[in-house]
């Protein structure tokens, strides 16, 4: 069997070792490492499929005609060798599948998921611990990405405030980026050179944001917006992201935002983005919205540790931040991955505390950032007035049927069926595996 | 909890009473189908879907694995009572 491999998303792992190794120790240990990486390997006539634990980085995979085995980062890749939707399945997260003429079975499965809570967990011993696997990884970017250029994501709130204070200590010549939309009048201000921060219109995320990258000595680039950019934003959201789903389309947008402008402050470079993303899903920080009497981002209503694997397995389907920076020719980094082990064995009573992350993560920060987190602060497309982009697309008429519409015109002659197959109860759909495995 | 392997009769029943009263919509017990997507339905939407899901795992003692949450094995009433017997048999 012939392997046509179409993956191009960047790697990221904080540990050396080639591809060949890390599915070398796989095989033989059950292990993967940490990061952000997905690939396949042709071996002894089958195809390996390996994906990181947490699923930061897609895979998806198919058979042609002739019986060749096609992967590839992105399904639109697939789609466009000939494989129609409905023969494309996604590697899972934490899996080693094996690919054979007459089967495929998985010689590897983790999931992160099913790591025992403690529960005597000390928050103390916790956010050390935390401490010093982040320490451990960023001393590996800087040394292994040494010459890039480090953007770090600020939203004003705690997530991408710890990942600020670490990529302030560790690697040279980082830069902040914040988002805020502004009304015309202060899109003219702008133009004229009035700092951001002082713009009555702009958010108060962006104006945490501003003060934590002031305090860790970060320069900021401010990307500004008119909400009406958000309407020419819709179908590039929905295809880099790779799914339909509002609050997935809605954090995409933002970061397009943010990517199209770092892009353009860094034009010819190789940037590394560095966001706080995965830390709502380990902690079940995340709650429902209402614009206008509508519910928008459902929370199911099962006990809490049931509700974070929900969140956690989710993360496999939805490219918002690693899909969406690819897009534009930039390297997402989500440095929280080599954090998911230690957070599922956070348990579901501590878990319901009210300000848990802020006793769990406080500590993390650097004590100068400290004073200028926003408090309140959960998702970065609800930030604003209005509810931000999640109000703006509200406003627009733009809900999942649009969205699915906008997802399934990428792919002429295919049935809505088949698209919105591509994603069944919250994940990328599976390759029919072989019976047993 | 029911230890014996239940009928799919009473788990269907099980079923569409949690539904309607835990996700009301335009269905009685009599016209809910049993062979349709409860997503695709309107009836249940995806948060629903898991809170369904637990609900089955906790009224049958099961726990579904990752690769049976498919809409091949869970896509209506039918399938889900098929999919609780089957768990229900394995452990005797």
């Amino acid at each position: 069997m012939r392997l046509i491999d179409l993956t191009d998303y960047p790697s990221l792992r904080y540990e050396n070792g080639s591809d060949d190794e890390v599915l070398d120790r796989a095989l033989g240990t059950g292990a993967l490492p940490a990061g952000q990486y997905a690939f396949a390997r042709a071996r002894d006539g089958s195809v390996y499929l390996v994906r990181d634990p947490v699923g930061c980085n897609k895979l998806f995979f198919g058979r042609l005609p002739g019986g060749d085995a096609v992967v590839a980062n992105r399904i639109e890749r697939l789609w466009h060798e000939g494989l129609p939707l409905a023969e494309i399945g996604s590697c899972p997260p934490g899996h080693v599948l094996r690919v054979t003429q007459a089967a495929i079975d998985r010689p590897v499965a983790l999931d992160v998921c099913s790591i025992r809570a403690e529960p005597r967990l000390d928050p103390g011993e916790f956010a050390a611990g935390c401490r010093a696997v982040l320490e451990s990884a960023f001393a590996a970017l800087a040394q292994a990405l040494a010459a890039r250029q480090f953007v770090v994501c600020l939203s004003g709130g705690l997530d991408s405030s710890v990942v600020a204070s670490f990529a302030a200590r560790h690697l040279k010549g980082v830069v902040a980026a914040s988002f805020t939309y502004l009304d015309d009048a202060d899109l003219r201000r702008r133009a004229l050179g009035a700092p951001v921060e002082r713009l009555e219109s702009a958010s108060e995320d962006f104006r945490c944001a501003a003060r934590v990258a002031a305090a860790l000595e970060l320069p900021l680039l401010p990307v500004v917006r008119p909400r009406q950019a958000v309407a020419a934003a819709v179908d590039a959201s929905v295809r880099l992201c790779q799914d339909w789903r509002d609050f997935n389309v809605h954090c995409a947008t933002v970061n397009l935002f943010l990517a199209q402008d770092i892009r353009a402050a860094f034009p010819g470079r190789k940037v590394v983005v560095l966001t706080g993303d995965l830390m709502n899903e380990y902690l079940c920080d995340y709650r429902a919205e209402e614009v206008d009497g509508t519910a928008y981002y459902k929370i199911p209503r099962v006990p809490l540790d049931r509700r974070r694997k929900y969140f956690v397995r989710g993360l496999d389907a939805g490219d918002r931040e690693v899909g969406v920076f690819w897009g534009y020719g930039l390297t997402a980094c989500q440095p929280y991955t080599v954090l998911a082990e230690r957070y599922m064995r956070v348990p579901a009573p501590m878990l319901e505390q009210p300000d848990i992350k802020r006793t769990l993560n406080g500590p993390l920060l650097a004590p100068a950032a400290a004073p200028h987190v926003s408090r309140s602060k959960t998702r970065a497309q609800v930030g604003g007035k209005d509810l931000g982009t999640l109000g703006i697309y509200h406003r627009l008429g733009v809900g999942e049927g649009e969205l699915k519409r906008v997802w399934q015109e990428q792919f002429p002659g295919e049935s809505a069926a088949a698209c919105e197959g591509l994603i069944q109860f919250g994940r990328y759909r599976l390759p029919p595996l072989a019976a047993g495995a | 909890m029911n230890l014996s392997l239940p009928q799919t009769e009473q788990i269907i029943s099980t079923m569409v009473g949690y539904i309607l009263s835990q996700h009301p919509s335009k269905f009685t017990a009599e016209t809910l189908p049993h062979d349709q997507s409860l997503l695709e339905l309107g009836v249940l939407d995806s948060a629903g879907v898991i809170e369904f899901i637990v609900f089955v795992e906790t009224q049958w003692g099961i726990e579904i694995s990752d690769e049976d949450i498919t809409k091949e094995r869970m896509g209506s009433l039918d399938k889900m009572a098929a999919l609780v017997r089957e768990y229900r048999g394995r452990k005797g």
